[in-house]
C-alpha cells in the first residue's frame, strides 16, 4: 500500500436512510465505503476485506452495535481496527464507557457534524495507512536483515574455503613434487640386487608414498572449484569398483565393526571415476567406523540402487552410530568443522564428499535420528553409455586424417582418440569420417565424390576455401582453429546433435 | 625425430633439482629414451634448448621470473622439430589450454605415475599430442 491507496471504510447501520446520510458524508474522503444493513452483515465485510474503520450504530436489531464490537474485538485479525460508534439514544456515560471498553476509538452522538465527523475518520484512515506502511517497512528490513546475516555467513564460508582451496593446492603441488622423485628411486632401487630385509623396507616405503599420493590427490580434488566442473566423461560399473575397493575401505574401520554390502551386477555404470567415488566411500565409511569405535555391535552398510523415477543410482552408506545433532547434520560438510578429536581427523573428508558428489552432478542427504544411526544418501547420475555401445553394432567408427601441418594432425589425432575413433592414415575407403587439408586441392576435390557414396559418413576440411562447405550438409569447414578449441569444435560436429547441421566454418 | 640409435633426446627445464636428478636416473636408465641435460632456469632457456637440440623437452611451468608459455611459443616457431611437453603439477583447465595454444606437444602431470610419465614422453616421441590423464579429465569439462 502506498501513500495514496484508498483503504475502506465499514458503515454499518440498520437503516438504509442513515447509511446513506453517512456515505454522503464521508464520500468527501475519497475512500472505499462498504455498507452493512446489519451486524451480520457488517462481520462478512470485515472477512472478506481490510478494513480501517468501522462506523457502526448502537442501536440494531438481533445483535446490536456493542455486541458486534465485542464479536470484532474476539478476533485477532482485527485487533487494531478502529471502531467508532455513533448513537442518537444510548448517550449516557455509562453508554459510552461501554463503549469504550469495548474497544471503540470514539463515540459520536447523533445528530452528526459532519464536519466533525470526517475529521475524526480521516484521522482514523491516516493512522491506518501509516500502520500499514510502517508493519510493510518493518517485514522489509528484517528481510533484509536475514539477508545480510545469509550474505555474512557466506562470505565466512567462501573465505574459509578460498584459504582452504589455496592451502591444498599448493599442499597438494608440493607433495606431487617431491612424491615422483620417491617413487622413481624406489623404482631404481627395485632394480637392485637387495637383500630381503631391504626390500621390505622398500615396500613400506613405496606403501606410505602411495598412501600420500592419494592424500595429494584428494588435497588437490579440495582445491578444485566444482562450480567450474561440469561433471565429466567418466564412468564406473559399481559392482566391479567394489569388488576392488572392499579390501582397502574394509581395513579403514575397527576390527569389532561389521562391513556388509549390497551392490547388484544389474545397476547402470555411475558418472563419477573410481578414484572420486573411492574416496567418498573411504570417507563416509571411515567417519562410521569412528563413532562406532568402542561398540561391539558395530554396523556399517553400503548399498546401491536404481534411483526410483530418475537416471541414476542411489548409494547408501548406513551405521548404526549414535547418530549426528542438527547442528553437525547442517554444519558437516563445511571445512574443518568436526566432532572428532584433531588427532583422528583434519575435519576435511565431508568437504571433501561433497565436492566430489556436487562435481559428478549428484546429491547428498543426510538421515541421522540421535541414538538410532545416520544414513548418507548419494544419488550418482547414471553415466552416458558411449555412441558405440548404445548403437546398433560395436563397430568403432573409422576417421582418416590426411593433413600436412604435424603438430595439427597430432592435436586432431589426439582429439578423435579421445572420442574413441579407429585412426587411420591412409585408406578413405573405410573411413567414417576424412580430415582433410583444405589447401590439398586434390583431395579437397575428392570431397563430394566420397559423401556421395556413403550416406552416414562427413568431411572435415580444415583451412583452405570455405566454398568447399556450400550446399553440403555432410562437408564441414573448418577454419584452423586453436587446438585448445579443437576438442569441443570436432566433438560438437561429429556428435548426432552437431553434425550435419550445415557449415562449421 | 630420433637418434641414429632410435632413442629421443630428452631436456629438462625445471628448478626443483630433487626431481630433475631422479628423472636423470630414470630416463638414463631407459632403452627409449637419452637424457641430454637439464636447465634450472634463468634468462637463458630459449638459447639454452636450441643449442642442445633435443626432441622432446620436458617445461616445467612455474619457474621463477620466467614466462614459460612464451619460450615454448617461440620455440614451437623458431625450432618446430622440437616438442616441447609442459610438466607441472597444477592441473588446471587454463594452464593446458595455454599450453596446447603456444604449441606445446601436450601435458604432462607430475601427480600422476612414474610409468605414465615415460610413456607420456614416447608418445611425444611418437608424434603424439599427449595429456596426462588428469589433464584430459580436466581438459575434456571444459564447456563446449
Amino acid at each position: 500500500m502506498n501513500s495514496r491507496d484508498k483503504v475502506n471504510i465499514l458503515l454499518v447501520d440498520d437503516q438504509p436512510a442513515k447509511l446513506l446520510s453517512l456515505e454522503a458524508i464521508l464520500s468527501d474522503l475519497g475512500e472505499n465505503l462498504i455498507k452493512a444493513n446489519s451486524a451480520e452483515e457488517g462481520l462478512k465485510h470485515l472477512l472478506s476485506n481490510d478494513i480501517a474503520v468501522v462506523l457502526v450504530d448502537v442501536c440494531m436489531p438481533r445483535t446490536d452495535g456493542f455486541e458486534f464490537s465485542e464479536m470484532v474485538r474476539g478476533h485477532p485479525r482485527f485487533g487494531r481496527t478502529a471502531i467508532i460508534f455513533i448513537s442518537a439514544v444510548h448517550l449516557t456515560d455509562a453508554d459510552r464507557l461501554r463503549g469504550y471498553q469495548l474497544g471503540a476509538v470514539d463515540y459520536i452522538p447523533v445528530p452528526i457534524i459532519p464536519e466533525v465527523l470526517r475529521a475524526k475518520v480521516a484521522v482514523f484512515t491516516e493512522l491506518y495507512r501509516k500502520t500499514e506502511q510502517l508493519e510493510r517497512v518493518n517485514a522489509e528490513l528484517k528481510e533484509r536483515i536475514a539477508e545480510l546475516d545469509r550474505s555474512n555467513e557466506r562470505l565466512r564460508f567462501a573465505d574459509r574455503m578460498a584459504t582452504v582451496g589455496t592451502l591444498a593446492a599448493g599442499l597438494g603441488h608440493d607433495m606431487g613434487n617431491l612424491l615422483l622423485p620417491v617413487q622413481m628411486r624406489l623404482d631404481a632401487l627395485e632394480t637392485c640386487d637387495l637383500p630381503k630385509s631391504a626390500v621390505e623396507d622398500v615396500t613400506a616405503i613405496r606403501k606410505a608414498a602411495e598412501y600420500l599420493r592419494r592424500l595429494a590427490s584428494s588435497l588437490r580434488l579440495l582445491a578444485l572449484d566444482p562450480e567450474n566442473l561440469a561433471g565429466g566423461d567418466s564412468a564406473t560399473e559399481l559392482s566391479d569398483w567394489w569388488r576392488e575397493t572392499e579390501g582397502m575401505i574394509r581395513n579403514g574401520l575397527p576390527r569389532t565393526v561389521v562391513l556388509s554390502a549390497d551392490i547388484p551386477e544389474e545397476l547402470s555404470r555411475v558418472r563419477m571415476d573410481k578414484a572420486s567415488l573411492t574416496q567418498v566411500v573411504f570417507n563416509l565409511v571411515q567417519n562410521a567406523g569412528e563413532v562406532l569405535r568402542n561398540r561391539e555391535d558395530g554396523q556399517v552398510r553400503v548399498a546401491a540402487s536404481m534411483a526410483p523415477g530418475r537416471r541414476a543410482v542411489l548409494l547408501t552408506v548406513r551405521d548404526n552410530g549414535p547418530g549426528m545433532s542438527e547442528e553437525a547434520k547442517r554444519r558437516c560438510f563445511e571445512p574443518f568443522y568436526t566432532t572428532k578429536t584433531r588427532e583422528l581427523n583434519t575435519g576435511l573428508g565431508l568437504t571433501l564428499v561433497a565436492g566430489l558428489i556436487k562435481r559428478a552432478g549428484g546429491t547428498i542427504q543426510i538421515e541421522s535420528v540421535p541414538g538410532t544411526g545416520t544414513v548418507f544418501r548419494l544419488e550418482v547420475p547414471e553415466a552416458v553409455p558411449p555412441a558405440r555401445e548404445s548403437g546398433e553394432g560395436l563397430r568403432r567408427r573409422v576417421a582418416v586424417v590426411q593433413l600436412k601441418d604435424e603438430r595439427l594432425m597430432a592435436h586432431v589425432r589426439s582429439v578423435l582418440s579421445s572420442l574413441e575413433f579407429d585412426i587411420r592414415d591412409n585408406g578413405p575407403a573405410e573411413a567414417d569420417v576424412l580430415i582433410l587439408d583444405g589447401q590439398d586441392l586434390t583431395a579437397v576435390a575428392g570431397a563430394r565424390g566420397f559423401v556421395a557414396g556413403r550416406p552416414e559418413s562427413r568431411v572435415l576440411v580444415f583451412g583452405g576455401d570455405a566454398s568447399v562447405a556450400i550446399g553440403q550438409e555432410r562437408i564441414l569447414h573448418v577454419e584452423t582453429a586453436k587446438p585448445s578449441e579443437l576438442l569441443s569444435s570436432i566433438r560438437g560436429l561429429l556428435t548426432p546433435t552437431g553434425a550435419f547441421a550445415g557449415g562449421a566454418t | 625425430m630420433s637418434t641414429a640409435r632410435g632413442r629421443f633426446r630428452v631436456l629438462c627445464v625445471d628448478d626443483n633439482q630433487l626431481l630433475t636428478e631422479s628423472l636423470r636416473r630414470r630416463i638414463s636408465g631407459d632403452p627409449d629414451l637419452e637424457w641430454v641435460g637439464v636447465i634450472h632456469g634463468g634468462a637463458g632457456i630459449h638459447a639454452a634448448v636450441i643449442e642442445t637440440r633435443p626432441d622432446i623437452v620436458l617445461m616445467d611451468i612455474d619457474m621463477p621470473l620466467v614466462d614459460t608459455f612464451a619460450i615454448v611459443e617461440r620455440l614451437a616457431a623458431e625450432a618446430p622439430g622440437i616438442r616441447v611437453v609442459m610438466f607441472s603439477g597444477h592441473v588446471s583447465p587454463d594452464y593446458i589450454a595455454r599450453a596446447l595454444d603456444c604449441g606445446a606437444w601436450g601435458y604432462l602431470s607430475k601427480n600422476d605415475d612414474v610409468a605414465a610419465l615415460i610413456d607420456g614422453i614416447k608418445q611425444v616421441g611418437g608424434g603424439e599430442i599427449i595429456l596426462s590423464k588428469e589433464a584430459q579429465a580436466v581438459h575434456s569439462r571444459r564447456p563446449m
